[in-house]
């Protein structure tokens, strides 16, 4: 049972907290307090001389985390993405299915490449990373749909999305893209790899869910003013 | 029949005129008759730049080019340019009312003091307390 339910239950006389505390289950949250500041895996920022008032002088530095490396072929990014994708906390998974997608992605762009000839070898794009990033500025939505309820009746009023929900909202569309019934077999990687180039070419089921998510806007373009 | 002595021994004759008489006043001290130290707190929200013409703009655009946003590109950077002006124009306008009210001085400039900034007042300058005794 989650927390939140526990606590109604609580609060309604149902259980009492000896019970609870039985049943309780650990939530994560931020251990530090706000003299602590977030550890830097930059390495051009670490490799810089420290000023004078740098507050890493006098502040306490929270740990790293374990998937923030130093290596060249770390991406924020992708780290937000797995991150997203993974399931259970099962994080090698799905840092794993990464792994293999870009993979996937390389070797379907090299067949591509080596089957074609002339001029028309130098528009394929090799970098699967790039490729990564395209599908996802593709898949972002300029707006999202708000319910708002005026005189006891729900409208679904569009509203701009903000930054950072485009982002998730884009990941979330690629993700649940891949995970369907139909194609329950085929590993996840491969399907991954397949939606990632389509999005980047502005095709694929990803892409789709943003115009009808944009359709499902203009169908409720009547109640934009209904915000205010 | 009236009888004469009725009318002679009656305390008030003329009862019914009374309404001609100088009215008297009674009332009951409730409430000090003196105003509070404080206002009612009302929230102090920024009305938002809808940028809804541009919204619908896009919208008719998406309509026409069958969804395809890479034929809007125009209309699209419009819009988000008018988003993150309006929002840039409101936090702007917070601020200004989250200031101080040195800040605000100037009375051509803002005619009507928010009630957080009155309350900030009338704590520094409260009743005086000879009134209330």
């Amino acid at each position: 049972m989650a927390l939140t339910g526990m606590k109604n239950l609580i609060l309604r006389g149902v259980l009492c907290k000896r019970h609870a505390a039985l049943m309780v289950i650990p939530v994560r949250g931020k251990i530090y307090s706000d003299d602590y500041i977030s550890a830097s895996n930059d390495m051009e920022d670490l490799s810089k001389p420290l000023t004078e008032n740098d507050p890493r002088r006098y502040k306490k530095i929270m740990a790293a985390y374990t998937e923030h490396t130093t290596s060249v072929n770390f991406d924020p990014l992708v780290k937000y993405f797995t991150g997203v994708m993974l399931r259970k906390g099962r994080k090698h998974k799905a840092r794993d299915v990464m792994d293999k997608t870009f993979e996937n992605i390389k070797r379907i762009q090299l067949e591509k490449y080596h089957k074609t000839e002339g001029a028309e070898k130098a528009t394929i794009e090799l970098n699967p990373r790039k490729i990564f990033y395209d599908a996802i500025e593709n898949c972002k939505p300029v707006l999202k749909l708000m319910q708002i309820v005026k005189g006891g009746v729900a409208y679904q009023v569009p509203v701009p999305c903000r930054e950072k929900e485009q982002l998730l909202q884009s990941i979330k569309f690629i993700i649940t893209s891949c995970k369907d019934r139909e194609r329950n077999k085929i590993p996840m990687c491969d399907k991954l790899a397949y939606e990632l180039l389509g999005a980047a070419n502005h095709e694929g089921r990803a892409v789709r869910k943003k115009q009808e998510l944009h359709r499902a806007c203009e169908a409720n373009k009547a109640y934009a003013h209904y915000r205010w | 029949m009236p009888h004469a002595t009725e009318l002679l021994l009656a305390k008030n004759f003329f009862k019914k005129f009374t309404n001609y008489e100088p009215r008297k006043y009674f009332y009951k001290v409730m409430i000090p008759l003196e105003v509070k130290d404080e206002v009612v707190r009302r929230s102090e929200k920024v009305p938002a730049d809808p940028c809804l013409d541009k919204m619908s703009l896009m919208l008719s655009c998406f309509k026409e080019h069958d969804f395809d946003e890479s034929k809007c590109v125009k209309r699209v950077l419009e819009f988000q340019n008018c988003v993150k002006a309006a929002k840039e124009k409101a936090e702007a306008l917070q601020k200004q009312l989250q200031s101080d009210f040195a800040d605000n001085s100037d009375p051509t400039k803002k005619k009507r003091l928010p009630s957080r900034l009155v309350n900030k007042m009338l704590h520094r300058y409260p009743q005086p307390k000879k009134a209330r005794d």
